[in-house]
């Protein structure tokens, strides 16, 4: 990482192509390429190759699901079953695993052609500046020396120099590890797949798709990623373990029929049976239960782009939200006026021009530009700009000209406080407005036309602001926020409010959610005083932080984690995008930043926050229904196991392949689909696999194999005594009665097992909503 | 389940399909055998997941 940085920090922005840069007429900057320069450097091989897609890819999906190694062996032993002339055998053997395979792999390609169509609406986009306007394009259409348009909140698509005015503040994390925004300007270079944070400006496109740092990167790792989920890898874990015990068993019956001279035709057969305890299906029907899940899900407005985020969601003990954008909607309305010392209708104007040359525009500026824009004065000469940030919290324009000189200010009061006046007298507006739970600024002047310094986040201001007036905003609550957080509570989730506004601003607003008035509050100047073990402590009573900068989000969310807890993070604006990689889940809205939407786990589609219970719900689910499933195929396999062990070693068999058959079709096969479909929704305790094993799987299959072996002496033993001895002891006689007789017993035993491993409930109780998985297991 | 039953229940005493999954005829003793062998098992069954012996067995 530190390589890259290096790399990066050594690449200025001039070199070879800042000549270039300086060839270029004012005229392309103003109107970029034209469609038929776009069409020529096209033609000339300099358009985007875009890397390989981190999805798996059809002939993965095919490569590992039918050509893996117990496929291999299954197949095989079914060809050497055909040479022998046992064609049922291997028909029946290797039909049901065929068919299972068929439906697993037909659901599992149609859900990915499904999640990848709902995907191509989210991703990034590039904004280009073409035949003199603006234009939306995929990031595969972008050639080399495309001017690229770049916002607050945008992905960089591509790699290249700023060629236009203005600086932006890049989050360059997910490329170097360095979680501080850096200020860039013209002549910088921008890397794909960084992100801007603020500013709004222009850079000429030189290293696109492929060739990018990032592409070049992510090419090779992206195309091969692990996509496994916890419960993914701990069934490939099991698989191959009783591949293991599967082959050791192989070997000792080739050891066994060289002995003891077994027939080769009956050697194949029970080879048959004994690889027949690799529950090889289970993998591609847990990938394919996310693989429906993950539809589903997207039927309900969640888009899932990693798949472990559907396991994550049955984890969630903790939410924690921001409170714009995803409580309330991102939309402000101005609601008040406040002057100071100069009347209203000059506040008016000052905050119009203000808000007018304010060169990323958000939700603040926009009100205020909407509320005052008919007494506000356009095309002043701007001579800096500081664009508002999250951990500033105030943003700030220098005027050079003589109608409106010096430096104007508008941020949070609390962080303009120690600049002002000494004598600034601010009134009870401030506090007044913030009880009823509106947002207030202050807006201020400082007469000079100072420079005012970036590099220090706490201290560019002058001292001696003039305070001009203040402002409160109000936000508009989603119609659908305070249902879904009383769901949330019902689903025993705990609610975290984490926000940049004041804290009474907050807690207005969560009382009218419907929180209790009981919650506390933290701010993050209290925050900042507590040691690590006091914020673990502080953190767990405290439902609303105010005022808490990016970084103390991103603290907050790592003290919960420390705390045993799982956390879901809902975000919209690049302000979350430290805090949803520290979460276990990140959840971004779809009208967020392209930065949010990068880098979550969850897209919540149409910005429908109401989805996300029912999404939790469907995780939880999922979780508890493949748990359900694997219980009963961990019991049923090593019921079998020690059952082949003791009979073999009593001197008989306990299987023929096509009993094997039935015995997967009735006990796991069909009962896997009941388990689906009443699988409920609830926490999960968390078990590892040991103590799973321990609990359920360990005295299942000893009672079983116990009984089991019982019955099959029971048969065995008079049959043996009765029938004269036969000419093929393995098809005729005892051992086939006594087969016979197992296999019911362990029919009924593992349609009653189902029961145990899912209680029926009372029709009331029972979930109406229906898991269509339909698929088989073996 | 009980559909599940009635299903393997046509397969033991339809001959046809009872010999196409290799099955044998069995006597109604030793159907009672299996029945009796069952209900131990899920009393024991019960018994032990419900009192959870095993977990007391290994602390756990």
């Amino acid at each position: 990482m530190l390589s890259l940085t290096q790399t990066l920090a050594s690449k200025p922005g001039g070199c070879a192509r800042q000549k270039m840069k300086s060839q270029q007429n004012q005229t392309l900057l103003m109107r970029g390429l034209s469609t038929h320069e776009v069409e020529e450097r096209r033609a000339q091989g300099l358009g985007c190759v875009p890397p390989p897609p981190t999805g798996r890819s059809y002939i993965r999906i095919i490569r590992e699901n039918v050509f893996n190694t117990v496929n291999t062996i299954l197949f095989s032993i079914a060809l050497a079953l055909v040479l022998l002339g046992q064609y049922l055998d291997a028909l029946i053997s290797v039909g049901v695993v065929s068919f299972n395979l068929v439906i697993s792999l037909f659901q599992e390609i149609r859900a990915k052609r499904t999640l990848d169509h709902i995907a191509l609406l989210t991703r990034p986009h590039a904004v280009v500046l073409r035949d003199g306007r603006e234009q939306q394009i995929h990031p595969e259409s972008v050639v080399v020396d495309d001017i690229m348009v770049v916002h607050p909140g945008d992905q960089i698509v591509v790699d290249g120099p700023i060629v236009g005015e203005g600086c932006v503040e890049v989050d360059e994390s997910l490329l170097t590890g360095e979680t501080d925004p850096i200020s860039k300007g013209k002549g910088d270079r921008l890397y794909a797949g960084t992100f801007c944070v603020t500013g709004r400006t222009l850079y000429r496109a030189d290293k696109i798709g492929i060739q990018s740092v990032a592409g070049n990167l992510t090419a090779g790792a992206r195309a091969y990623r692990d996509m496994a989920t916890p419960l993914q890898r701990e069934i490939a874990l099991i698989i191959r373990v009783l591949l293991l015990i599967a082959l050791f068993l192989e070997t000792l019956l080739i050891a066994a029929s060289v002995v003891s001279t077994i027939p080769l035709v009956e050697t194949v057969r029970m080879a048959m049976v004994i690889i027949g305890i690799v529950p090889n299906g289970l993998f591609l029907s847990i990938s394919v239960a996310y693989a429906l899940g993950a539809v589903r899900l997207a039927g309900k407005g969640a888009l899932v782009q990693k798949f472990n985020a559907i396991e994550s969601l049955s984890h969630v003990d903790i939410l924690c939200t921001d409170k714009t954008g995803t409580l309330t909607t991102n939309e402000l309305e101005l609601t008040a006026l406040h002057p100071y010392a100069i009347d209203e209708d000059m506040l008016r104007e000052l905050l119009g021009t203000y808000s007018m040359h304010v060169s990323s525009q958000n939700a603040t500026s926009n009100a205020i530009r909407v509320a005052c824009q008919e007494q506000a004065r356009p095309g002043l000469p701007v001579r800096q700009e500081i664009a508002f940030s999250s951990a500033r919290k105030w943003s700030a324009l220098v005027f050079g000209d003589t109608v409106m000189q010096g430096v104007y200010v508008l941020g949070a009061p609390e962080m303009l406080q120690p600049f002002l006046i000494p004598d600034a007298a601010l009134g009870t507006f401030m506090e007044t407005e913030r009880e009823k739970g509106l947002r207030v600024l202050l807006f201020a002047r400082y007469p000079e036309p100072v420079f005012l310094q970036t590099q220090d986040a706490g201290g560019t201001l002058p001292a001696g602001l003039i305070p001009l007036g203040a402002l409160s905003l109000r936000d508009t609550i989603r119609p659908e926020a305070r249902e879904t957080l009383a769901q949330f509570m019902a689903l025993g989730v705990q609610l975290k409010i984490i926000s940049g506004d004041h804290p009474q601003t907050v807690t207005a607003l969560a009382l009218q959610l419907g929180l209790h008035d009981k919650i506390k509050v933290m701010t993050g100047t209290e925050l900042e005083q507590l040691d690590d073990a006091q914020l673990a402590q502080r953190a767990e009573e405290t439902t609303i932080f105010g005022r808490i900068t990016p970084h103390q989000k991103e603290r907050l969310i790592k003290t919960f984690r420390q705390n045993n807890h799982y956390i879901a993070m809902i975000g919209d604006g690049v302000n979350d995008v430290l805090s949803l990689k520290q979460a276990n889940l990140g959840i971004a809205m779809q009208s967020g930043s392209q930065a949010t939407r990068g880098v979550a786990d969850l897209v919540l589609l149409n910005d429908t926050f109401a989805s996300l219970p029912s999404a939790v719900h469907e995780g939880q689910r999922i979780r508890n229904g493949m748990q359900d499933i694997l219980k009963l195929f961990l019991a049923r396999v090593s019921s079998v196991t020690l059952l082949l062990v003791a009979i073999t070693f009593i001197g008989g068999f306990p299987f023929q392949p096509r009993q094997t058959s039935l015995l997967t079709f009735f006990t796991v096969g069909i009962p896997t689909l009941a388990l689906a479909y009443w699988a409920r929704p609830g926490h999960t305790a968390g078990q590892s696999l040991i103590r799973s094993l321990v609990r359920f799987v360990m005295p299942v299959s000893l009672i079983t194999c116990l009984i089991a072996l019982g019955v099959y002496l029971a048969v065995l033993i008079p049959a043996t005594l009765t029938f004269p001895v036969p000419t093929n002891p393995y098809r005729e006689g005892a051992i086939p009665l006594a087969q016979t007789a197992l296999t019911v017993f362990l029919v009924l035993c593992g349609l009653l097992l189902v029961l145990f491993v899912e209680p029926p409930t009372a029709p009331g109780q029972v979930n109406q909503e229906r898991i269509t998985t339909g698929f088989l297991h073996y | 389940m009980l559909g599940l039953l009635l299903c393997f229940s046509s397969i033991l005493a339809i001959a046809p399909l009872r010999t196409l999954f290799n099955l044998q005829a069995l006597d109604p003793g030793t159907y009672l055998l299996i029945g009796g062998a069952t209900l131990v098992w899920a009393i024991l069954m019960y018994s032990i997941l419900h009192f959870h012996l095993f977990e007391r067995f290994f602390r756990l």
